[in-house]
């Protein structure tokens, strides 16, 4: 048996033995439930729609649950359970993408800051605070009208706000890891900094930033319904849970399913994504892992 | 130009509207308290322009119907019927030469003394000045000059015969007559502060966003009215308005057809519901003028794609009716059967034709709920024809402004104009010098111009109507005009008070009544 075999037996084993503690952990193994079951309909939601959640039939219209629509039909007589189906799909598409370029970006710019040159670490910080000093929600009516609504739109304004966040985080993180020994003598070897930060530091501090990073993902999926609700967001015919909550207060008069079929899978989607994250805080954090 | 002067008031976003619809007037009654004389009406927005050479919205109008003199009006009720207002007496026996009389007695506001006949030439005449780039000078194009030949008397000289000039421009909001001395005070033109204005209410507290409140008029000498104050407040969708309505913040709105047997089978405790036909056309614009609507194929394509039924039908629950033109029915000029007929695979065979398959327009339209149910149904139909259509809600001070560049960018808009008993008033702005201004279609015809001129000259109804039928069908033709339906109008009100309106359902503050 190689070395290389050995390491990759020790990380599959420390793998399962995180994922078993995170299933025993019962808050832990209702967010992967949760979280697995809407990663499955968003992923398929094309097979498990029984309509076209574009396909409109007035005649239709504002329909309660029944067999054959299963939670109802909104005001142009379309399936709501088909529209929440792929308004999954929006969803996560927007929460994924969102995390990941926000991660992304703010990794390389707190890098910057942190480990880059002097000079630029200020810039860079008056820059993650003006944006910082907006609040989302504001910023985004602002930039709406603009660069018109649309899921492009929503990602944008969702990346730009986050990653201060992030790079603020990832900052602070680098400068105290460049503060170790090892790093002192790394560099006493004459090994540069951008290999340095690349091989050394980032290995050191990704950990936390992802697990961070999964618990924004249900801020996002509640950011973009929110922005989809307020008409900066998904344009119809794309379905999204926010355009189905904005319909259902709109017709609140009429029926109540819309604003039940909106809110439904948000919390589900919410509540699934904030288990998991704290879970996996709670099992990969030594410092809160139970029994340490 | 006169439409940048307007864009400057209206650049809400679609969500801020949205959002503090309710918020604000909530607020907006905390602030004013709800006191008994007090009515609190919800209306569409905030009033952008109260020049009436400036008008551009549903308040800009309520407003200076409601606090302008004119010389005769359109009088509350159930049938379209003038009175006279300002004027004491007006002699029509010649159509190109209208002689007047007006009450002596009415004061301005503010101080500005008496109305006179000096007013009326002023308020007239100011909207052929180049430089006021009046919106209403079309409606003034033949007017020659008004002749003072008293202080209460004059003769308005036409340059041609005009029975319309009357009832469409007079009578209207148009013809709504200012204070000069207050107007030239204010340099010749004003925005949403009226130095001066007659009538038993009178512009007091104005928060952008939050309310409007009319308040009484002082100097008013009229018959009493039953409400001391009258609070509007902006609320952009009719389905907000209406929850506003059921919490008891407002005792008056204006709400979508559609939801008009929801409210009967359940109405709001305390509440009046009712039903009426406007005179207002509900229509799809088609510009001409933008390079990818330029093939009147391509045009006709759009018209023959679209379900009307079924957007009637899902925007009114089935209360409306789908239009044959600009002319209500009942009215003169109305066309017979004349309804667009769906023809998908007609519409595919002239994209094709064109050569514009794959074609992506864009459609401007107010973001309340019936104009964007209307409009997904319309991006639906548009799409079995394999055209896409991208929609652009907009809250209603965006969408009616516009300048040189939007103008020039306009392609499908979906829009209701104000509607008059006589069909003139919205026909007569489909000329060429109005290209940019209200043409948003773009519509340019010599041949119509001409019926205009001769609609214009008729003294014989009959005669008259069969040109209007003709320029109608001249509009449908040209492709760029898609007629939905002159649209159905709910109002819901609380069962203390007794709205005065015109028969469109049209307010008209000072009617309002407390019910005993």
């Amino acid at each position: 048996m190689s070395v290389s075999d050995t390491n990759l037996q020790t990380t599959r084993g420390a793998f399962l033995d995180g994922f078993l503690r995170l299933m025993s952990d019962p808050m832990g193994a209702v967010g992967v439930v949760l979280v697995i079951l809407l990663v499955l309909s968003a992923v398929f939601a094309g097979v498990l729609s029984p309509y076209d959640p574009a396909a409109i039939d007035v005649p239709s219209k504002l329909q309660a649950p029944s067999w054959s629509h299963w939670l109802g039909t909104d005001q142009l007589g379309r399936d709501v359970l088909s529209r929440a189906l792929y308004g999954g799909q929006i969803a996560l598409s927007v929460a994924l993408i969102s995390t990941a370029m926000a991660v992304g970006l703010g990794v390389i710019l707190g890098m910057i800051a942190g480990f880059g040159p002097k000079w630029l670490d200020n810039p860079i910080v008056l820059a993650f605070d003006t944006v910082r000093a907006y609040p989302v929600i504001i910023l985004a009516l602002a930039v709406g009208p603009i660069f018109g609504a649309g899921l492009n739109t929503v990602i944008g304004i969702l990346v730009v706000t986050s990653v201060p966040y992030y790079g603020r985080i990832v900052r602070t993180s680098v400068i105290s890891a460049s503060k170790a020994d090892y790093v002192e003598a790394l560099m006493a070897m004459g090994m540069s900094r951008a290999r340095i930060l690349a091989r050394h530091i980032l290995p050191n501090i990704i950990g936390p930033i992802l697990i961070l990073a999964s618990m924004d993902i249900p801020v996002f999926i509640a950011a973009e319904a929110g922005l989809s609700f307020l008409g900066v967001g998904v344009k119809p015919p794309q379905s999204s849970w926010g355009l189905i909550l904005d319909d259902g207060y709109k017709f609140i008069r009429q029926t109540y399913w819309l604003v039940i079929a909106g809110s439904v899978p948000l919390i589900t989607a919410t509540l699934g994504f904030t288990f998991l994250g704290e879970a996996l805080r709670d099992t990969f954090d030594p410092k809160l892992r139970r029994g340490v | 130009m006169f439409h940048s002067k307007i864009s400057k008031f209206s650049n809400f976003s679609q969500g801020v509207t949205r959002s503090i619809a309710v918020a604000s007037c909530v607020w907006a009654m905390s602030l004013t308290g709800a006191a008994a004389e007090t009515l609190r009406m919800a209306v569409p927005s905030d009033p952008g322009y109260l020049d009436p050479a400036y008008w551009g919205s549903t308040v800009d109008q309520f407003l200076i119907d409601n606090l302008y003199p004119r010389l005769a009006k359109y009088a509350p009720g159930d049938e379209w019927k003038i009175e006279l207002d300002a004027a004491k007496s007006v002699d029509l026996s010649d159509p190109q030469h209208i002689k007047f009389e007006l009450k002596p007695g009415i004061m301005w506001s503010g101080g500005y003394g008496e109305l006179t006949a000096e007013d009326v030439k002023y308020s007239y005449e100011r909207h052929l000045d180049p430089e006021m780039e009046s919106g209403v000078v079309t409606e003034y194009a033949f007017l020659e000059e008004v002749e003072v030949t008293g202080k209460y008397t004059g003769t308005i000289h036409l340059s041609e015969p005009s029975t319309t000039f009357w009832s469409s421009t007079l009578v209207y909001t148009g013809g709504a007559i200012i204070s000069k001395a207050a107007a030239e005070e204010a340099g010749g033109w004003f925005e949403a502060t009226p130095m001066a204005t007659t009538g038993p209410y009178m512009l007091g507290d104005f928060e952008p966003g939050n309310k409007l409140v009319l308040e009484l008029n002082p100097d008013w000498t009229g018959d009493p009215v039953d409400f001391d104050k009258i609070v509007l407040l902006p609320i952009g969708d009719e389905n907000a308005a209406e929850l506003a309505f059921a919490a008891g913040e407002i005792d008056y709105t204006r709400t979508s057809s559609g939801n008009y047997d929801t409210l009967v089978a359940n109405p709001p405790a305390g509440s009046v519901i009712e039903l009426r036909q406007t005179l207002d056309p509900l229509f799809l614009g088609i510009s001409q003028t933008h390079e990818s609507l330029s093939d009147v194929r391509v045009r006709k394509a759009i018209q023959l794609a679209l379900d009307l039924p079924t957007i009637i039908q899902a925007t009114t629950g089935g209360h409306g009716k789908q239009a044959t033109g600009f002319v209500a029915e009942g009215l003169v000029g109305h066309r017979d059967g004349e309804a667009l007929i769906r023809d998908v695979d007609a519409a595919r065979a002239l994209l094709a034709e064109a050569g514009a398959e794959g074609l992506t327009v864009r459609l401007d339209y107010t973001n309340t709920t019936a104009r964007d149910t209307a409009a997904q149904i319309m991006q639906a139909n548009l799409a079995e024809a394999g055209i896409t259509l991208e929609l652009n809600g907009q809250d209603e001070g965006t969408f009616w402004s516009v300048d040189e560049i939007r103008a020039a960018d306009l392609q499908l808009h979906l829009k209701a104009w104000t509607g008059n008993p006589d069909g003139y008033y919205t026909m007569q702005y489909f000329v060429e010098d109005q290209i940019g201004y209200w043409n948003w279609e773009g519509y340019a015809s010599d041949e119509y111009v001409a019926l205009l001129q001769e609609a214009r000259a008729a003294t014989d109804d009959a005669a008259r109507g069969e040109i209007y039928k003709t320029m109608q069908g001249m509009l449908e033709d040209s492709g760029s005009f898609v007629f939905v339906m002159q649209e159905p109008l709910v109002s819901l009100h609380r069962d203390t008070i007794i709205p005065g309106t015109l028969p469109d359902g049209r307010p008209v503050f000072h009617a309002f009544r407390k019910a005993n």
